[in-house]
């Protein structure tokens, strides 16, 4: 199990080379000069060298890549531009908020979205099997941006107009019982958005799994409904639903940033996306590269997960 | 009952015929795409038109203004104006050019290098293989709105940065697809007959293999296509997006304030178009799926 786990975490440093590989590429080479975009039209030619080396810009990219790999191995990421923050501490305050608005929300979806497609499939044809499907298309085809800008207006803008209880409009509080009223809203709309695709895929995945023999002989000897589907169906597919979490990992990412930027949430994303706006070069590539690695290393546990579930997986 | 020698294409499309939601989605689509034709030719609603102000700001849908062409002269309002007097629907049709544009480079240009390079990869394996592989793995291991944040801001924002930053991340979903698929096809009978032929080795990858990977080309076509239409909205949103030219996703993020103080047209009528392509191409991609798959195909 041990040398299992290693193998599957050793596995994951090439991969990290790759992208650590690829993000250089993308910021330093094909990207516009971060000095010029940042310092703006009006710079002296002193400002730029001046600039360049406090960034070192001015070295050759292969020490750039080993430098920049060196600080983020030491999670010692240097300062923002803008803020003058320290990198590092803007990430760690950062990772709270996001967490906050996408957890509960994967919860939520994955529950509910498991117990539909099991009843999809148990009730296979019927006529709640259809109204289900059709809603989860209808429900795919919906645009993030769309329900987010839609929900805001009619859960919270509308009924604190009217004076009625509702959810705040927009901003956070850190601290947990004072974050709650901020992250429900975020977290309905992000579980609302992913709970069409899931409800779909688990069906697929529940459907196969119901015209295997062993449920019919469970059906033969009498076995009820909720047994057949809770305590054999569900197990099998496991597995799958392990992966699908951690597909649904990077989804969580993207509507994250977009809830973030939206409801003003200072998590990483609207962090991201505020150093995008300001060109505050060295944050975007810091925090680029530490989501990628935050996602890799939740790829390889959920690996290692799935082996523990299922012992037949480590022999693939 | 199928004829004899029917071709795997053929009896496809006699599948897909019947499917009624996948012919009602290609219908929806056809039209859309007849829309974005005449507009790139230039017969209505002209880049021209969806930027020039037609009356005063904020006209209610169905209301009357007098233009500003001719002050004189009170025209209806089908959907509004916009907070510039731009009319909502000018822009909505020229949008759908923009949806089309976006959707159709980036889903052929995804696809053809997620093809070409997934061939590559399988048929000749070693060194290749391995590289592009990991390319490959590198990529998806990211979530894909990283990339597309972080390539459309290296890129400049606009409509080059989206389609490049769309199809940078785009051709691996193909990519491992063709893949795998290439690599069961060239251990059968039909690739060791044109090998023994001595046939060159780009004539079996395209001329005899490439032939069939269709069904996986029609189904992401299809499903790239979408993804590039949602994710212009998304980069729109983020500031990041098309810039200077309307589009579905600059007029859902421009409008979202108006909406607070009532002015619901805009926003509503991008999400509506938006939302009924995106539709239809789900169930044009489900329908696909369903027929194009040989291994559903009796």
């Amino acid at each position: 199990m041990l040398t299992y786990i290693l193998r599957r975490l050793a596995g994951t440093l090439p991969t990290l080379l790759g992208v650590s590989i690829l993000v250089f590429v993308i910021f330093n080479v094909v990207g516009d000069d971060p000095v010029y975009l940042y310092l703006g039209k009006n710079a002296t030619a002193a400002d730029v060298e001046s600039m360049r080396r406090e960034l070192g810009l001015d070295k050759p990219l292969v020490v750039q890549y080993l430098t920049s790999m060196k600080q983020l191995v030491t999670f010692d990421l240097g300062f923002s531009m803008s803020a003058r923050e320290p990198i590092s501490r803007m990430f760690l305050q950062g990772v709270g908020p996001s967490v906050a608005v996408t957890l509960p929300a994967l919860v939520l979806y994955s529950g509910v979205s498991i117990v539909l497609g099991l009843a999809c499939a148990y009730w296979r044809g019927t006529l709640l099997d259809k109204l289900i499907v059709g809603g989860a298309t209808v429900g795919m085809a919906l645009s993030y941006v769309a329900v987010m800008i839609f929900a805001q207006y009619f859960l919270a803008f509308v009924p604190s107009q009217h004076g009625w209880v509702s959810f705040p409009i927009s901003g956070y509080e850190r601290g947990f019982p004072d974050c709650l009223p901020y992250i429900l809203l975020p977290n309905l709309i992000s579980a609302f958005v992913a709970l069409g695709y899931d409800t779909r895929f688990f069906r697929a995945v529940a459907v196969e799994e119901m015209n295997k023999e062993y449920v019919r002989t469970a059906k033969a000897y009498g076995a009820g409904t909720r047994k057949i589907l809770f305590k054999h169906v569900l197990k099998n597919i496991l597995i799958p639903i392990i992966a699908r979490v951690v597909v649904a990992l990077p989804l969580m990412i993207a509507g994250s940033f977009l809830l973030e930027s939206f409801f003003v949430i200072p998590g990483l994303g609207y962090k991201l996306l505020h150093a995008i706006d300001s060109a505050d070069y060295p944050v975007i590539r810091a925090f680029t590269m530490l989501i990628a690695l935050l996602v890799v290393v939740a790829n390889a546990l959920a690996d290692i997960l799935n082996s523990l579930v299922d012992p037949r997986v480590k022999l693939s | 009952m199928t004829g004899r020698g029917e071709s795997l294409i053929r009896k496809s499309l006699r599948k897909f015929r019947r499917d009624r939601f996948g012919m009602a989605g290609l219908a929806v689509v056809a039209v859309f795409g007849l829309v974005a034709a005449g507009v790139k030719l230039g017969l209505f609603c002209t880049l021209d038109q969806a930027t020039t102000a037609v009356g005063p700001q904020f006209v209610r849908p169905g209301e009357y203004y007098s233009t500003i062409k001719d002050p004189g002269v009170r025209a209806r309002s089908l959907l509004g104006t916009d907070i510039q007097g731009r009319d909502v629907l000018t822009k909505l049709v020229y949008s759908i050019k923009q949806a089309f544009a976006i959707g159709l480079i980036v889903s052929v240009c995804a696809v053809l290098i997620g093809v070409v390079l997934g061939c590559i990869s399988a048929y000749f394996g070693g060194w290749v293989d391995a590289l592009l592989l990991w390319v490959y793995t590198a990529i998806n291991s990211v979530p894909f709105i990283l990339w597309i944040v972080s390539i459309s801001y290296a890129f400049g924002r606009g409509f080059l940065g989206v389609v490049v930053a769309l199809t940078c991340t785009f051709w691996v979903g193909i990519y491992f697809n063709v893949r795998a698929e290439v690599m069961r096809l060239k251990e059968m009978e039909f690739v060791l007959a044109s090998e023994s032929f001595g046939a060159s080795k780009w004539r079996i990858i395209f001329g005899d293999i490439a032939p069939n990977l269709t069904h996986l080309i029609f189904v992401f076509l299809s499903l790239d296509f979408i993804a590039a239409v949602k994710n212009e909205v998304i980069l729109s949103f983020l500031g990041l997006g098309i810039a200077g030219e309307p589009s579905w996703g600059v007029m859902i993020a421009n409008a979202r304030l108006d909406l607070a103080a009532g002015k619901w047209w805009e926003v509503t009528g991008a999400t509506v178009l938006l939302f009924v392509l995106v539709m239809a191409f789900n169930m044009l991609t489900d329908a696909l799926q369903d027929a194009f798959d040989p291994k559903k195909v009796g």
